[in-house]
């Protein structure tokens, strides 16, 4: 979940996840793969067998894990990944629009000021620049909120 | 391969004037089709390594070496049950290794393979009749259900079509109501874990001589593929099999329920069985787990959660597969692009080492490239291990070292 959240939230290439997936799990054939990742895992299939996007921010990872004990970086306040999680909703704003599933998620995005907004992209720019040079995420390089 | 030749040879019996099946990869088990009702006297399997399906992608050494391993146990175990043994190795696709062996011992019979991949390769030998497909017994629905759960133009979901096979089934069922009252309990199965009750250590496989000779040869042979090797973790015999059964049912099934969205640094598997590879190769069978999970006394969150996933989630995604000949047609008509060589996602980009596969026939496609949000990036590195995150223990887990399983 995790990692499809991630790569989903990154705009990452469906069919590259799945031949990730493919080639890193024992259990991973071409019929289960392909529909868990392709659809399940980064909606590329749209609403074709799947209701909404499975994504989430630092908050449902927090809750189901204790993934956040061990980072520097803290789910209630600077996690990149509650950035990218508004990022994606306001990337994706006009294909989801008229799903009822994520309207809570758009409700919000709503409240969000432009000046927020701005600031998740800016997030989202430097999560994806660093992972694509394969370097770390530190809390002290991530852009600041009124940057 | 000295060993596994040697144990072969001396479990042989006459291979003369037996019917043939050539049984695929993933499909290790003489509990159904033709294996499960013939004389073993009067039969003989044809089993195959393909080097070119290994070197397609950059497949994990641990999965290369499951499969492999798998494979020569149960030719083994065929062998020594009186089934005539006929090991291929080569490297070109199936269909290329299948064919001079039609030539010598007459068409085959092959139960209808689950990979979209192997059903492509064999089309050739298929239309020439020198292999015949027959049912694939191992699946716990038929495509009829599956349309008939969706009946009127209704929309694919995996909740609906589950609720409809539990009815049609029985399954979980007493007098037509759904035991513990409602028929899924997804709602009561996201509790997090935060370390009670203490989560099982997955048993660990003895090592034999089988098992040695395949991690020599991944380990020689495709050396170039990510991963290391885990050999106490190889559950490749009949037996590894079941012990890895009896665990689930002994130390997973009973938490697995509340606990099963739930994830931890200090358990990588935490409740779940971790039975899907051993089931998507049949050394488990579906129906076997679903009805041996029915007959224990479990939480009905536990008991219902599990069978949800082999019964609801497995057979949807199967059919879902099926009905779009891989998401290469879709309902609406549209058709997804499709490269025409398997991806390595990234992995050359991260090893600095290009990827070389061998030669696939065009028909062969590297899968569709459906992206209804329009994501179009590749793989970032992390993926593969480069750490990533605000700790280094984020990062170990990141590592794309370990194959692992889920379910």
């Amino acid at each position: 979940m995790v990692l499809s959240n991630l790569a989903t939230l990154l705009a990452i290439s469906p069919r590259d996840l799945a031949d990730w997936f493919w080639v890193a799990y024992t259990d991973a054939y071409d019929w289960v793969v392909e529909p868990n990742v392709l659809g399940m895992g980064t909606f590329g299939l749209g609403d074709l067998f799947t209701t909404k996007p499975y994504v989430s921010g630092a908050a449902y990872i927090n809750k189901m894990s204790d993934y956040c004990g061990g980072c520097s970086f803290s789910p209630k306040h600077d996690c990149p990944i509650t950035s990218l999680y508004w990022a994606f909703f306001h990337r994706n704003e006009a294909a989801l629009r008229d799903n009822p599933r994520v309207a809570m998620p758009l409700r919000s995005l709503a409240r969000r000021t432009d000046q927020r907004r701005a600031h998740d992209r800016r997030v989202h720019d430097w999560v994806k620049e660093r992972l694509e040079n394969g370097e770390r995420l530190r809390p002290e390089h991530r852009p600041l909120e009124h940057g | 391969m000295k060993h596994f030749r040697r144990e072969l040879d001396a479990r042989q019996t006459d291979p003369a004037g037996r019917r043939w099946l050539y049984v695929p990869y993933d499909q290790l088990t003489d509990s159904a089709g033709p294996l499960s009702r013939e004389d073993p006297a009067e039969l003989g399997i044809v089993v195959v390594e393909s080097r070119w399906k290994a070197r397609r992608r950059p497949y994990h050494q641990q999965k290369l070496a499951l499969v492999l391993a798998n494979l020569r146990h149960f030719a083994l175990e065929q062998a020594a049950r009186g089934v005539a043994v006929h090991h291929v190795v080569g490297s070109t696709p199936y269909s290329r290794l299948l064919d001079p062996v039609v030539d010598e011992l007459g068409p085959l019979r092959v139960m209808r393979p689950a990979e979209r991949e192997l059903r492509r390769d064999l089309e050739p030998l298929v239309k020439k009749k020198r292999i015949e497909i027959v049912p694939h017994e191992r699946w716990l629905t038929s495509r009829e259900q599956f349309a008939s759960a969706f009946a009127g133009g209704k929309r694919w979901r995996m909740d609906a079509f589950y609720r409809h096979v539990r009815r049609e089934t029985g399954i979980l069922m007493s007098d037509g109501e759904p035991l513990g009252g409602k028929l899924s309990f997804d709602t009561e199965n996201r509790r997090p874990w935060r370390g009670e009750p203490p989560a099982p250590k997955p048993p660990r496989c003895p090592i034999d001589p089988i098992k040695q000779e395949v991690i020599a040869l991944v380990e020689s042979d495709f050396a170039e593929h990510p991963g290391r090797l885990e050999p106490r973790a190889l559950a490749a015999t009949a037996k590894d099999a079941e012990r890895a059964w009896r665990w689930a049912q002994s130390h997973c099934l009973e938490h697995f329920g509340p606990y099963e969205d739930a994830m931890s640094r200090r358990s990588r598997t935490l409740f779940h069985t971790q039975i899907s590879a051993l089931m998507n190769l049949h050394r488990l069978l579906p129906r076997r787990v679903v009805a041996d999970v029915v007959a224990m006394d479990l939480p009905i969150a536990s008991q219902e959660g599990f069978i949800r996933q082999v019964l609801g989630w497995r057979e949807f995604m199967h059919h879902v597969h099926d009905e779009t000949d891989g998401f290469r047609v879709l309902p609406d008509g549209t058709r997804p692009q499709r490269p025409t060589s398997a991806g390595t996602a990234g992995f050359s980009r991260w090893s600095g080492r290009p990827w070389r596969s061998r030669r696939s026939p065009a028909r062969i496609d590297g899968g569709a490239c459906p992206s209804a949000l329009g994501a179009r990036e590749p793989l970032p590195p992390a993926f593969w291990g480069t750490p990533s995150g605000g700790a280094s223990t984020v990062s170990s887990r990141t590592s794309g070292r370990r194959a692992t399983v889920t379910t």
